[in-house]
């Protein structure tokens, strides 16, 4: 098994290309042990891309395997985040998966 | 003050259709036979809106409103279609010209009546949602540009459903060209619309604005303003919307971001219903959500943020206790009227941790209209067509399938078969039933045209209704329609007496007519009754001569006399009035009705009143029918008409011979021996059969060789060579492919009458 990888999203992440997301990502867990995603700046983003980032998170937390963003969230994503009410009672562990924010402090 | 309309058709009956439609819904309506007519009209009047007939005599629709878009008193006067065409060349030369709608016919009066009714709040409010609808889906996919484009639309009609502005004639029109311009965002979401865009926004500012156009920007930023002013509350929302919320295109943050802009907001995403990531569906929504919002504004406008989607979801909706105390804002009128002034009242702190008292669950909160009816969906009428013609071929089929079981061994076969005939059967009246709807449908339409004759004849007219929940197929519906104006019409001006004439005879002064409606069998009847004069005999007849429809002095049977008058031209009215008397409308209505394979029988006493009665099959497509076989030939008998079945020995049938009658328990019944009718050359078989058919109240033998049961017709028509062959009512392929002919019933029955009245007149 390969060990690490990083996924360059396509910058539609929203419903409409919801199952291409899901499965990239999906596959990338079952493949690597340590996965960054790079997400365009200026993807289009919305409540369904954050569903399968969360469920992939944990499912990653499961097996033991890194999950990450290969830089902060930005553009879009960043303003989905916060419209969403997602980083409201945000954890560390939340703010350091999104935000980098450990890295920046 | 009424909205005026201005209709332009040459055809008479589509004139008549929309005026009684129209002037039934409140209208005002001038009529014009052609487009220089309506020109001519539109130069001295104003309208409010013109429905157009696209090809007319002299000058066409188009013509026309190129013309009329030239006339300064008609400047954004929303002008629509009303034709048979649907070429989308001409939609694109019509809307150049000036058109803003397009409604193609044959066409529900209530379409055009829904089109422009500009005080139904419930329909202001279906535009909204649809508009609200369109605004999400259309972010949810990306098309940003007609997101954007319909919220000013959506804001535009929040303020006409928040009372701030008035639906006008020049809002739907403005409305009708954005929804052009929204369909060609979607077709070409990247080209240069700003233009257009622009332009269609500054018209629907002028239409909810008024006289006073003012600048784009506000239509878009307008605040929506509560009607009072209050003092804060805190209320702490928890919502969760379903799995298939984004497939509906339902955009939760959306929801987030109107609460957000009602006052200091805190939203908290609650994902604990995530599943695992091997069982996540990708495009259901999972999240739900809780919002501690503090905002002057009451609980009404929190709830009209889900108004869309309240049905589907839980919400719940609680004042939370704060140092301020929770209020309610309860708008009240004081002694200065034009004034309204926040009355406020101090409601009791809930617990802070319980919901406030006055939560509902959101079913019970939505308003009956606004509910998304998921139990119900509207089809087109064209697809339940196209399955009824699926429907019809695999009757066939089946047809086919059984008897080639019958002719087999195989019993898995046999079992096959007899499963597929009961489901084809099931699956027939299921298909039937889809398509029917009360006929209390069709009888409302006419309590209007009743009120509006009242006041052009000067009559006294009370119109009772019966059997208004009986069913029929909802085509046939539409089709009876038109007939049954006419029949109406000419009760009211023919058939009923004026108040002194009524009241000399003895008779109330209000006359009376009856619609009714009653199902027999495979047929409905529709009757029309009035209490009138009854029909005047010797005026028909002396008509009829001067016609030259028949001879003068000529013995003709009294059904068939009271039948002239459904013949082209005929009226016995010795003047003409705009109700009737112009002689069309009872030919109008025998056509219709012959058009649905029905029958007419009108029966009138003198002094007493008159009875059309119109005959019409339950439905058009697949009938139960006897198979019979005469000669070599295969034969259908609607099976609803089909009473009795009787063997008929050699001796019995030699016995008949050169009679036209057979007793059947002490009653004479008169019978066709179709082998004769048809000429079929062949000789008879040893048994016959006699089928007893009825049309109601008459009825008729039919002697057949072989009676070989029951089978399940699809009805095809005659083709237009076959328009005078009156015997049959169409034909239908059997299981082996060949084609049998459907008896028609009510033909033959008078047929068999016809031979009774000359024998009893020989006798």
């Amino acid at each position: 098994m390969e060990t690490s990888t990083v996924i360059r999203m396509h910058p539609n992440l929203c419903v409409s290309d919801a199952h291409a997301s899901y499965s990239i990502i999906s596959e990338s867990i079952r493949g690597f042990s340590s996965i960054k995603l790079s997400i365009p700046h200026d993807a289009t983003v919305d409540l369904s891309f954050l569903q399968i980032i969360e469920a992939a998170r944990l499912r990653a937390n499961e097996q033991g395997k890194s999950l990450s963003l290969l830089e902060p969230a930005s553009g879009e994503l960043r303003r989905v985040l916060d419209r969403s009410g997602l980083m409201t009672a945000a954890t560390i562990s939340d703010r350091s998966f999104w935000l980098h924010e450990e890295t920046t402090q | 003050m009424t909205a005026s309309i201005l209709t332009v058709d040459d055809s008479v009956s589509v004139r008549m259709t929309t005026r009684i439609a129209l002037t039934g819904a409140g209208y005002k309506v001038t009529e014009a036979v052609d487009g220089l007519d309506g020109l001519n009209k539109a130069r001295a009047t104003r309208f409010d809106l013109v429905v157009t007939d696209l090809n007319m005599p002299n000058m066409d629709g188009l013509r026309m409103i190129e013309e009329l878009r030239r006339l300064p008193n008609q400047i954004g006067v929303p002008i629509l279609f009303l034709t048979t065409e649907s070429d989308a060349t001409l939609k694109g030369r019509a809307k150049a010209a000036g058109a803003t709608g397009w409604l193609v016919k044959p066409f529900e009066p209530d379409q055009l009546i829904r089109e422009h009714r500009l005080d139904d709040r419930a329909l202001v409010d279906a535009v909204f949602r649809a508009l609200h609808t369109l605004k999400g889906s259309g972010a949810m996919f990306g098309f940003d540009r007609l997101a954007a484009f319909t919220h000013h639309c959506e804001t535009a009609f929040d303020r006409v459903r928040k009372g701030l502005a008035e639906a006008t004639p020049g809002l739907v029109s403005a409305v009708l060209e954005a929804r052009d311009h929204m369909r060609a965002l979607v077709e070409d979401p990247s080209g240069d619309h700003a233009a257009e865009e622009r332009y269609l926004l500054e018209r629907l500012e002028a239409a909810v604005s008024g006289a006073a156009a003012t600048s784009v920007a506000s239509i878009s930023e307008t605040p929506i303003k509560a009607a009072a002013s209050t003092m804060p509350t805190t209320w702490r929302i928890k919502f969760s919307l379903p799995e298939n919320s984004f497939v509906n295109g339902t955009n939760p943050l959306s929801f987030l971001d109107e609460l957000r802009a009602m006052g200091e907001c805190r939203v908290l995403l609650d994902k604990s219903a995530l599943p695992p990531l091997e069982k996540l569906e990708p495009t259901a929504l999972y999240f739900h959500w809780e919002v501690t919002l503090t905002t002057d504004r009451g609980r009404a406008d929190i709830e009209d943020v889900f108004l869309f989607v309240m049905d589907d979801m839980t919400l719940e909706i609680a004042a939370l206790s704060s140092d301020t105390p929770s209020v309610e804002v309860v708008p009240s009128v004081t002694e200065n009227a034009d004034m309204p002034t926040p009355v406020v009242t101090v409601a009791p702190l809930p617990e802070p941790s319980a919901p406030e008292a006055a939560t509902r669950p959101v079913t019970d909160a939505a308003d009956p209209k606004l509910r998304r009816k998921a139990e119900s969906v509207r089809v087109p009428a064209e697809r339940l067509d196209e399955l009824m013609d699926r429907v019809g071929e695999l009757v066939i089929v089946q047809s086919r399938l059984q008897q080639i079981a019958a002719n087999s061994a195989d019993i898995g076969l046999r079992t096959v078969s007899e499963e597929m005939e009961r489901l084809c059967s099931e699956l027939r009246v299921t298909m039937m039933v889809l398509r029917m709807v009360p006929v209390a449908t069709l009888f409302d339409r006419y309590r209007r045209l009743v009120h509006d004759l009242q006041r052009d004849t000067g009559k006294k007219i009370e119109l009772s209704t019966d059997g208004e929940s009986t069913e029929m197929d909802k085509t046939v519906i539409e089709r009876l329609a038109d007939p049954l104006v006419h029949l109406v019409r000419n009760a009211a001006d023919h058939g009923l007496e004026d108040g002194d004439a009524r009241r000399a005879s003895g008779k109330p002064e209000a006359g009376s007519i009856r619609l009714s409606a009653r199902q027999t069998g495979g047929e409905v009847i529709i009757s029309v009754t009035d209490d009138g004069r009854g029909i005047d005999r010797a005026r028909v007849r002396a008509k009829a001569e001067a016609a030259g429809l028949i001879q003068p002095g000529a013995t003709i049977a009294d059904q068939d006399l009271l039948q002239l008058i459904f013949q082209p031209g005929f009226s016995t009215a010795s003047s003409v009035t705009n109700l009737s008397g112009r002689g069309v409308g009872m030919d109008v209505v025998k056509k219709a009705i012959e058009s649905l394979h029905g029958s007419i029988d009108l029966t009138s006493r003198p002094g007493e009143g008159s009875t059309v009665s119109l005959r019409i099959p339950l439905t058009l497509a697949i009938i139960d029918g006897l198979l019979v076989r005469v000669g070599e030939g295969h034969y259908v008998i609607p099976l609803p008409a089909v009473e009795e079945c009787i063997e008929i020995s050699q001796e019995e049938d030699l016995r008949s011979r050169g009679r036209a009658f057979l007793s059947l328990r002490d009653t004479l019944v008169p019978f066709i021996r179709l082998r004769e009718l048809f000429a079929t050359g062949t000789k008879p078989d040893l048994y016959q059969k006699m089928v007893v058919v009825s049309t109601g109240e008459e009825r008729v033998g039919l002697i057949v060789d072989q009676i070989i049961g029951h089978h399940q017709t699809v009805i095809k028509s005659m083709s237009k060579l076959h328009d005078d062959v009156t015997t049959f009512s169409g034909a239908t392929i059997l299981g082996d492919g060949s084609v049998a002919l459907i008896l028609d019933v009510g033909n033959l029955v008078s047929l068999g009458q016809e031979q009774e009245a000359q024998l009893r007149a020989i006798a």
